[in-house]
C-alpha cells in the first residue's frame, strides 16, 4: 500500500513539474489569431508550391531546399482595411522569388507598441514593421532594434528624398541622415473631416478654401443644437485619442520651429500670441457648448466614431480616421464628408502658405525592417514593393500612399469606386491630395521635443478641465520646457 | 531507523520542489533582478544587459518627482479611505444582514453583495464608467436628490479619486460582509443573552461586545485590505488612467506608466522598491500583533 502511494505521488510530483517547465518553455510561434491571449492577429501566406530556386526568376530569396521563407509583417490596421488584399498580391508576385508574407495586427496604442519592442528584441519575431509617429521609429533606431537601411535604399538607387520627399524624410532622419524608416503615408492631420448634410441644413457655407478662428467658432456654434444627449455639437477635437493635432493646428502657422522660437532649439516659443489665440479659440468652442469638450470625452468615452460617425459632431478632427467614413458596415451612416483645413488665426494668414497647412509635411505609417531579421534582403523586397505601389489596396481604405509614383487621380477613383453610396465629397478629397506639397518645410532635430510636447499636453489638459488659466498654462509649459533646454 | 527518516525527508523535499522552483523562478528571483535593475538607468528598448550603475539616483530622483509624490498621497489616501469605511460598512451590513433577515434572504444578500468581488475588474469598471457617465444612472440618481449639476465624476480633478475610491469600496465590500458573517455565527449567543438580562440596548451590544469580539476579523481584514488598496491598479487603469493630470496616479500606476509606457524599467524598478518597502513593513506589523496575541 504504502508502495502504491509513494508511486502515486511521484507521478503526482513529476506532472506538476513537467507543468512547471513546460509553462517555462518560450512560445515558439508568433502570436496567433487567438485574441485572448494576445492583441495581435496574423494574416497567412499562400500555401501554394513555390517555383524553387531553379525557376525561370534569377531572383531567389527562398530556402536553399525550393521553399520559400516568411516575412512577418506587423502593422496596427485591422487586415481588412487593404492589408489582406496587398499581401495576398504579394504573396502571388514574390511566389517565384521565395518569399511568402504574413501579416500580424498589433493594436496601437502602449501595451500594443510595448508588445512590438518585446517582439522586435527576439530573433525573427518581426521582419518588417509599419509603426506609427516619428518618436517610436526614434527610439526604435536609437536602441538598436531597426535595420539602419541607408545602405541598402543607396545600392538600390532609391532617392527617398526625391520619391517621398525632403521635408517628409527629415522628420525621421536618425544622427543628421541615417534612415531607418520610411513613410508610406499622406496624413495631414491638420485637416479636418465636415459633416455636409449638417452645414447645408444650418445655411453654414463648407470652408474648402480655408476659414478663421472666427469663422470656425461662429459655424460651430450655428452647427449646435439639440440638448442633453440629443445635443449635436458644431466640433470634435478628439483630445483623448490625440491632443498633439489640435495643437498641431495652433502651431501650423507657426512654421518650421513649430514648439520652438530658432531652429537651434534655445527655447520654447509658447510666449507667442498665436498660442494664446488658438488656445483660447478651442477653449471657447468648448466653453461656449459648441464643441465638446476633454471633459466630455473622459466622461463619456467619447471617440470619432462614437461623435462624428454617429451625426453627433459637425466638425472633426482626427484624418487618420478616414477609413473608418467608407465602411458603412460597422459605421452604417447617410451624410456625406468633405475635408476641409483647419481654421487659422485670422484674415491675415488666409494666404496659399498657411490656409491648406502645405507647409507641413503631415506623413505617417512608417515601414522599417527589424535588426534581428534573420531575412533583411527578402525584408528590403518587400519594403520596396509595398512603397512603391503594392500598398494600393490601402488606398480605399483612406491611407493615401505618399509615394511620388503614386497617381492621385487613381486614388480618388479607388476611392469613388468604394464609395457607392456617395457618402465622401470627392472634390474637397481631391484638393486635400493635390495641394501643393513642395511648400512643406523640413524640420530639423530639435531638441527634447518628445519631452517638450509632453508638457505642453500636460498644461493644455489643465487648461481644458479649468486647473489653470490659458496664459499661467502657457507660462507654466515655457518656464519647464525652457528649463530643459537650458 | 534513520535510513527511513532520510527516504521520508527525501520525499518531503521532493514535494516541496515545485512550489520552490516556482516561487524561485516567478517571486524571488524577479525580487533579486528588480533590487538590482532598480540602480541601474536601464532602458527596456535597449535590450537586455545595457544598462548603467546608478546606485541611488533613482532614488533621490523619486524625491523630486511630483509625479511620485502625487502617486505616493493618493494611494495612502485611497488606503486610508477606503480601508476604514469599507470595513464599517462591511460590518454593519454583516451586523444588520445577521440581526434582522431571514436566513434563506440572508444568504441571497451575501451571495448579491459578493458578487462584485468575483467579477471580472474590467467589466465592473466599464459598467461604472457608464454610470457615471453625465447622463448615467448614477450621475442622474445625484441629480434627482437635489444635486442640479453634478460633476463630470471622472474628469474632475476633484472628483475622480473620490468616485474611484466609492468604487473600491463598492467592489470589496461583499468579501468583507461574507469574512464578518462567518465571524458572527461562531460567536457564542450567551453573552448576548447576558447583555439581555443586564438590560444593553441593541446599540450597546453591538459596541461594547460584537466590535470587540470582531477584533481578530477585522484586524485580518485590515491588514489585506491595505495590501491590496496599496497595490490598487485595475480600476486606475481603465478607468482614469491616472488622469485628469496626476489625480488618480496610484503607485502601482506609476510603476506601470514607467516601466510599460516610457520603458523606464530602472526608474519603475525603484519605485516598486519603495512599494515592496511599504508592504513589508505591514506584513511586519501583522506578524508581531499575530505573535503577541498568540
Amino acid at each position: 500500500m504504502k508502495q502504491i502511494s509513494k508511486v502515486i505521488a511521484l507521478i503526482v510530483l513529476g506532472a506538476i513539474l513537467l507543468g512547471v517547465f513546460t509553462g517555462c518553455t518560450p512560445n515558439s510561434t508568433s502570436p496567433t489569431s487567438n485574441g485572448s491571449e494576445s492583441n495581435a492577429t496574423v494574416q497567412s501566406a499562400s500555401s501554394e508550391t513555390p517555383a524553387g530556386p531553379s525557376a525561370s526568376s534569377d531572383e531567389w530569396y527562398g530556402n536553399a531546399d525550393g521553399t520559400p521563407i516568411t516575412l512577418k509583417v506587423w502593422g496596427g490596421i485591422q487586415p481588412e482595411y487593404g492589408y489582406d488584399e496587398a499581401i495576398a498580391n504579394f504573396n502571388r508576385e514574390f511566389l517565384d522569388k521565395g518569399i511568402q508574407a504574413e501579416y500580424v495586427r498589433y493594436v496601437n496604442d502602449p501595451d500594443g507598441n510595448l508588445q512590438v519592442d518585446t517582439y522586435l528584441m527576439s530573433n525573427g519575431e518581426i521582419d518588417v514593421l509599419v509603426g506609427y509617429g516619428a518618436a517610436p521609429l526614434l527610439n526604435r533606431a536609437s536602441s538598436g532594434q531597426l535595420l539602419n537601411i541607408t545602405d541598402l535604399l543607396a545600392a538600390d538607387g532609391f532617392d527617398s528624398e526625391k520619391e517621398l520627399g525632403k521635408a517628409s524624410m527629415s522628420s525621421y532622419w536618425v544622427d543628421g541622415d541615417q534612415i531607418y524608416g520610411l513613410p508610406t503615408i499622406y496624413s495631414n492631420n491638420r485637416w479636418m473631416m465636415v459633416n455636409v448634410d449638417l452645414f447645408e441644413a444650418a445655411g453654414v457655407p463648407i470652408p474648402y478654401n480655408g476659414w478663421t478662428y472666427a469663422e470656425y467658432l461662429s459655424a460651430a456654434e450655428k452647427l449646435t443644437s439639440g440638448e442633453g444627449p440629443n445635443r449635436i455639437y458644431g466640433g470634435m477635437w478628439c483630445f483623448q485619442q490625440d491632443m498633439v493635432q489640435s495643437l498641431g493646428v495652433i502651431s501650423s502657422v507657426l512654421g518650421q520651429h513649430g514648439y520652438y522660437k530658432d531652429l537651434d532649439s534655445t527655447e520654447t516659443n509658447f510666449d507667442s500670441e498665436i498660442w494664446v489665440k488658438g488656445m483660447k479659440m478651442v477653449k471657447d468652442s468648448i466653453d461656449g457648448g459648441y464643441a465638446y469638450g476633454l471633459d466630455d470625452e473622459i466622461s463619456e468615452s467619447l471617440t470619432f466614431a462614437n461623435t462624428f460617425l454617429e451625426g453627433k459632431a459637425a466638425i472633426s478632427l482626427n484624418i487618420s480616421q478616414l477609413r473608418l467614413i467608407l465602411d458603412t458596415e460597422t459605421y452604417p451612416h447617410e451624410f456625406k464628408t468633405a475635408l476641409v483645413p483647419g481654421p487659422v488665426p485670422d484674415e491675415s494668414y488666409m494666404t496659399d502658405e498657411y490656409k491648406y497647412h502645405t507647409n507641413y509635411s503631415g506623413t505617417n505609417d512608417l515601414i522599417s525592417i527589424a535588426k534581428n531579421s534573420e531575412h533583411p534582403e527578402a525584408g528590403y523586397q518587400f519594403l520596396k514593393w509595398y512603397l512603391t505601389g503594392g500598398m494600393g489596396p490601402l488606398a480605399g481604405y483612406g491611407r493615401i500612399p505618399l509615394w511620388s509614383g503614386f497617381d492621385s487621380n487613381i486614388i480618388t477613383s479607388v476611392l469613388a469606386d468604394k464609395d457607392k453610396a456617395g457618402i465622401l465629397d470627392l472634390d474637397s478629397l481631391d484638393t486635400y491630395l493635390n495641394i501643393d506639397k513642395s511648400a512643406a518645410l523640413i524640420r530639423p532635430a530639435f531638441k527634447s521635443y518628445t519631452e517638450i510636447e509632453a508638457i505642453l499636453k500636460e498644461e493644455f489638459q489643465n487648461i481644458l478641465l479649468g486647473q489653470t488659466s490659458i496664459e499661467q498654462g502657457l507660462a507654466s509649459a515655457k518656464s519647464r520646457s525652457d528649463a530643459l533646454l537650458a | 531507523m534513520r535510513q527511513k527518516k532520510k527516504q521520508k525527508d527525501r520525499i518531503a523535499y521532493l514535494f516541496l520542489l515545485p512550489s520552490m522552483l516556482g516561487v524561485s523562478l516567478f517571486s524571488l528571483g524577479p525580487l533579486l533582478l528588480s533590487l538590482f535593475i532598480s540602480i541601474t538607468d536601464w532602458n527596456f528598448t535597449m535590450g537586455f544587459g545595457n544598462w548603467n550603475i546608478v546606485w541611488l539616483d533613482n532614488f533621490i530622483a523619486l524625491l523630486t518627482d511630483e509625479w511620485f509624490v502625487a502617486s505616493l498621497v493618493n494611494t495612502l489616501l485611497i488606503t486610508l479611505v477606503t480601508v476604514p469605511v469599507g470595513l464599517s460598512l462591511a460590518m454593519i451590513i454583516a451586523v444588520l444582514i445577521d440581526s434582522f433577515c431571514h436566513k434563506k434572504l440572508a444568504n441571497a444578500l451575501r451571495v448579491a453583495m459578493y458578487m462584485p468581488h468575483i467579477c471580472n475588474i474590467v467589466a465592473t469598471s466599464t459598467v461604472w464608467m457608464a454610470l457615471f457617465s453625465a447622463y448615467g444612472p448614477f450621475t442622474q440618481l445625484v441629480r434627482s436628490l437635489g444635486w442640479g449639476n453634478p460633476p463630470k465624476w471622472l474628469a474632475s480633478y476633484t472628483w475622480a479619486l473620490p468616485a474611484l475610491m466609492f468604487v473600491i469600496i463598492w467592489a470589496g465590500l461583499g468579501y468583507s460582509v461574507f469574512i464578518y458573517s462567518a465571524s458572527l455565527a461562531s460567536m457564542p449567543k450567551e453573552i448576548y443573552e447576558s447583555a439581555d438580562l443586564d438590560g444593553a440596548n441593541g446599540i450597546q451590544k453591538f459596541l461594547y461586545i460584537t466590535v470587540p469580539q470582531l477584533q481578530p476579523t477585522t484586524f485580518f481584514l485590515t491588514i489585506t485590505g491595505v495590501i491590496s488598496s496599496v497595490k490598487v491598479f485595475g480600476y486606475v487603469n481603465i478607468m482614469t488612467k491616472g488622469g485628469p493630470g496626476s489625480s488618480t496616479y496610484t503607485l502601482v500606476y506609476y510603476i506601470y506608466t514607467s516601466a510599460f509606457k516610457y520603458y523606464k524599467f530602472g526608474y519603475a524598478s525603484a519605485i516598486a522598491m519603495i512599494l515592496f518597502l511599504i508592504l513589508l513593513i505591514i506584513t511586519l506589523i501583522q506578524w508581531r500583533v499575530n505573535r503577541e496575541e498568540a
